[in-house]
């Protein structure tokens, strides 16, 4: 492996292979790095191709929390890329059907991307309260009571995870989620 | 832009805080092979409770239904193997179990179609055969069992993963029902021993996707 456990503390640049063993172990620093190493990595395969520059960033995001989820999965004996790569594509298909499934996201996105833009005081965004009310009518309880306790009361992932008798990394990831879903439905 | 940015490294940042040692899962054959001992040990106490066909013995040499069992077997077990492959984004690079599977489900159905457009002469539709409630006996433990172990993993085919675990599960049921039932006619097998096998084919994949989400 090339790397002792003591040597945690100051990873050098590794490959990823090395790093992801390290990560299982628990080595936070290492895993910092190469989740930083990997982020441009997934984007520039995921960019080419998207009707929206904006959803490599997003389609990224969603990647670093799947990488994370299952972080168990990698075997120390295969190389990381093609383990990295088939959930990189996974995301990005899962993102697309998401987004394509919805009718109102679809035509937004033949339409000018600078709507997305648009700040959300625009005259032409009036009531647009009411229809993130509305879209998070249509969100699950538990999802919409994690979103709202985080995102509109600004409790943090910790007490709501304490709330909710969940981990703090499934309630970010909840929220995360929830937040998506939201940008689904206002297109 | 930058927000966006700024988001991913506060990610990055929480991933990072969260990070707990990881229990790594077990090689997909270690996972497998116990799945398979516990179905092949229920399938048997199934027939044991239900009973071996009468003429279980004279059965045996006949290649026909001999060459059916080792090919519904064969294609079981690969089945089962590229579930539990399926289990990692990646498979390990073994994506030819894939091909494999699906060549050996292809030739099932091929002999299973070539007979019933041979030997067809009636569909059994209308009254009930204790086959179908011994087919669900036969499927319904090591399909729930076989889902709570794919659970775990982190598939990236998520649809093909639940075709898998559906063929692996009907293949050894469809081989319990052959040797506790004395039928080999073809209408019967059809709708007595693969059809609740379909019908829960087609149950697992409407809920499926839900088990397999990450």
């Amino acid at each position: 492996m090339g790397i002792a456990n003591d040597d945690s503390q100051n990873p050098q640049t590794d490959s990823w292979e090395e790093l992801a063993i390290l990560s299982q172990s628990g080595d936070k620093r290492a895993y910092r790095q190469l989740l930083s190493e990997i982020a441009p990595y997934i984007k520039v395969r995921i960019s080419g191709g998207l009707a929206n520059p904006d959803w490599s960033e997003e389609i990224m995001q969603e990647v670093l929390i799947s990488v994370h989820k299952s972080l168990k999965s990698y075997c120390a004996d295969r190389p990381f890329k093609p383990w990295l790569n088939a959930i990189t594509q996974f995301r990005r298909t899962d993102f697309l059907r998401k987004h394509y499934k919805n009718k109102s996201a679809k035509e937004a996105s033949q339409e000018n991307t600078d709507i997305f833009s648009n700040n959300v005081t625009h005259d032409s965004h009036a009531g647009e309260l009411l229809d993130i009310e509305k879209a998070l009518g249509k969100i699950p309880d538990k999802q919409r009571k994690i979103f709202k306790l985080m995102k509109i009361e600004g409790y943090s992932a910790v007490e709501v995870a304490e709330e909710m008798d969940m981990s703090v990394s499934a309630v970010k990831v909840s929220a995360h989620r929830t937040a998506g879903k939201l940008k689904e439905m206002l297109g | 832009m930058t927000r966006v940015a700024n988001k991913t490294n506060n990610i990055i940042d929480d991933l990072a805080a969260e990070l707990k040692p990881v229990k790594v899962l077990r090689h997909p054959f270690m996972r497998a092979f116990p799945w398979l001992v516990f179905t092949v040990l229920y399938i048997l106490l199934g027939i044991f409770l239900l009973g071996v066909r009468g003429d279980f013995i004279s059965k045996l040499n006949d290649s026909s239904y001999i060459f059916e069992m080792s090919l519904v077997l064969v294609m079981s077990i690969s089945a089962t193997m590229c579930s539990l492959w399926m289990c990692v984004p990646d498979m390990r690079g073994q994506k030819w179990l894939v091909a494999t599977s699906l060549t050996l489900i292809s030739v099932v159905l091929a002999w299973i179609i070539t007979q019933a457009v041979m030997n067809m002469d009636h569909v059994p539709f209308g009254y009930w055969s204790h086959c179908f409630s011994d087919a669900v006996f036969f499927g319904l433990l090591p399909a729930a069992s076989i889902v709570f172990i794919s659970m775990k993993g982190s598939t990236t085919q998520p649809y093909l993963m639940i075709l898998m675990n559906v063929i692996a599960v009907s293949g050894l049921g469809y081989i319990g029902l052959r040797i506790t039932c004395a039928s080999d006619d073809i209408g019967h097998i059809c709708v007595f021993h693969i059809l609740p096998y379909i019908a829960l084919g087609a149950f697992i994949g409407m809920i499926g996707r839900r088990f397999y989400r990450w």
